[in-house]
């Protein structure tokens, strides 16, 4: 025998149940893909895109002359702009690839790469990236890794050998750069009379742990090792000078400086440089020592 | 660094919405609840729930509802609770949240602190029905690859905090009312929530982003008590 008060209790329940979270669920599942459990996953759509990027790379003619190609970097969240300028890009029949130094996302997040990527779709020529201290923080270590590949990786195209590799010590402290795998790389030329280095940080200066001597690494691989081109992001600035007898591309922070580089190479010869915003390109040289200043992490 | 900015502008204002309504609870369980609580469907009780939607027969220490959600950028299934002060207009929300392995290929655990103002309500008896209510939140999670406190390495201010993000949602409930029992309402509820990197991305590229990919739907059950 039931007391009076559960039974409306129990039949509440029952009519509870019914109405009011039968109905909900159903409602719940037409919609279950709008669902966003986290904005702290990695399970990217993408995967091994710079591989990806080199089987396109490889299908496509080998250049006749001079090789021409984008360098960009530091695009973090800006994607309309970007898509603005694969558009730009994009109306150009004389670019191979773009090289991209780091940083597609600004917080690591599984969101910001995919909408990175979805930007970087629009150019129709590959993009190739290096990895950014950005795109190392939050789970940014592991979508990178699986949409893009391993962190230090190379090939060779039109008779230059491009480098990629990962510098960021603080994110990976103790681990990158790898210098042995760079030495490698830098000593074996595959072929290739150029050699073109990519990624995050500037050789002179580098983010390092207390005491570190990367900077000195780096001055004594340029030093010693016959780089035609080293590329880099990181840091706010555009700026090309000249380190070690070596040129040196800081591509400048995209989401900042809306700009983008023009390279044009013939094996071990730099034959030019266009800086761009957007669709306004101007020629440049290399002019002095690479500053410091514009540092903006 | 814009990050940083939004929980150094958000976390005050959480603490003190946290302490108002402790403070209001206080109050109210002060003049409002009988020396010996008394949850059976008496009358009197029915009445009361007639006169206020948040009685508070329990103590103003202990919570007025929990919450079991799935999405909302919370978790794959997340539990918690909280307290209603200003009967129930606001709410401060603690829910746990899980994401396994197989889902997300990371395991993620978070916490998400929110306040919701519910200024609106009507009735449809038995049931209430929240139009809608607004709120904010931070959204915590941790492990080996997320921090609070800048690891030492870095110069200060190099990384806002990875294991905060500042959050902000819309929702909607409809309640229950049974007119007895342990329960006062019985309720579901949606919202749509958003997380600052994901919501300043979308201001920032209105060609390229919708608001859709700004914000997640989330579902969930309230039993308020």
């Amino acid at each position: 025998m039931r007391l009076p008060s559960q039974n409306r209790w129990v039949g509440g329940l029952q009519s509870f149940h019914l109405r009011w979270i039968g109905a909900p669920l159903l409602i719940a599942s037409a919609f279950s893909g709008c669902l966003r459990t986290t904005p702290f996953d990695a399970n990217p759509e993408r995967r091994d895109l710079n591989a990806h990027n080199l089987e396109r790379l490889r299908d496509l003619p080998a250049p006749q002359g001079p090789l021409r190609f984008v360098a960009i970097g530091d695009t973090h969240d800006e994607y309309d702009d970007l898509v603005t300028t694969a558009k730009i890009i994009n109306r150009r029949a004389d670019l191979s690839f773009v090289v991209h130094t780091g940083d597609i996302s600004d917080r690591g997040l599984l969101d910001e790469f995919e909408w990175a990527q979805d930007a970087l779709d629009t150019f129709d020529i590959p993009v190739f990236m290096s990895i950014g201290n950005h795109d190392a923080i939050s789970s940014g270590k592991k979508i990178y890794r699986k949409m893009y590949g391993p962190f230090d990786y190379s090939f060779v195209y039109g008779n230059v050998k491009f480098v990629f590799f990962n510098s960021n010590t603080l994110e990976f402290p103790g681990v990158a750069p790898d210098r042995s795998w760079l030495l490698d790389q830098v000593s074996q030329r595959d072929g290739a009379e150029g050699l073109v280095l990519v990624t995050h940080h500037g050789p002179h200066n580098a983010d390092d742990i207390d005491g570190g001597d990367h900077r000195e690494f780096y001055r004594d691989l340029l030093r010693n090792y016959d780089v035609t081109l080293f590329i880099h992001g990181h840091l706010a600035d555009w700026q090309l000078s000249v380190y070690e007898g070596v040129p040196v591309l800081q591509t400048g922070t995209f989401q900042d400086v809306r700009t983008h580089t023009l390279v044009t190479i013939d094996g071990a010869t730099v034959l030019g440089y266009e800086r761009c915003r957007f669709d306004d390109c101007r020629a440049a040289e290399p002019v002095g020592d690479p500053s410091s200043a514009g540092a903006d992490p | 660094m814009r990050g940083g900015r939004v929980h150094a502008l958000t976390a005050p204002w959480l603490v003190a919405c946290a302490v108002s309504a402790l403070i209001s609870d206080r109050a109210s369980a002060a003049s409002t609840t009988p020396a010996a609580p008394d949850w059976t469907s008496s009358a009197a009780h029915a009445a009361r729930r007639d006169e206020r939607r948040d009685v508070d027969r329990f103590g103003w220490y202990v919570p007025d509802f929990a919450k079991l959600q799935t999405g909302g950028f919370a978790g794959l299934f997340s539990v918690g609770t909280g307290y209603a002060a200003f009967d129930d207009i606001l709410n401060v929300s603690l829910l746990y949240g899980y994401v396994p392995e197989w889902h997300a290929e990371v395991s993620v655990h978070s916490l998400h602190l929110t306040a919701a103002g519910r200024p609106f309500d009507f009735e449809l008896r038995p049931l209430r029905v929240v139009p809608i209510y607004l709120g904010a939140g931070l959204l915590h999670t941790w492990g080996e690859d997320y921090f609070v406190r800048l690891p030492e390495r870095y110069a200060s201010g190099y990384y806002p905090p990875t294991g905060l993000h500042w959050t902000a949602h819309i929702g909607t409930e409809i309640d229950y009312v049974p007119r007895g029992g342990l329960f006062e309402r019985h309720g579901v509820y949606a919202e749509l929530t958003t997380v600052d990197t994901l919501f300043f991305a979308y201001v920032e590229n209105r060609a390229t982003l919708g608001v859709v990919d700004a914000v997640g739907l989330g579902f969930g059950y309230r039993a308020a008590f």
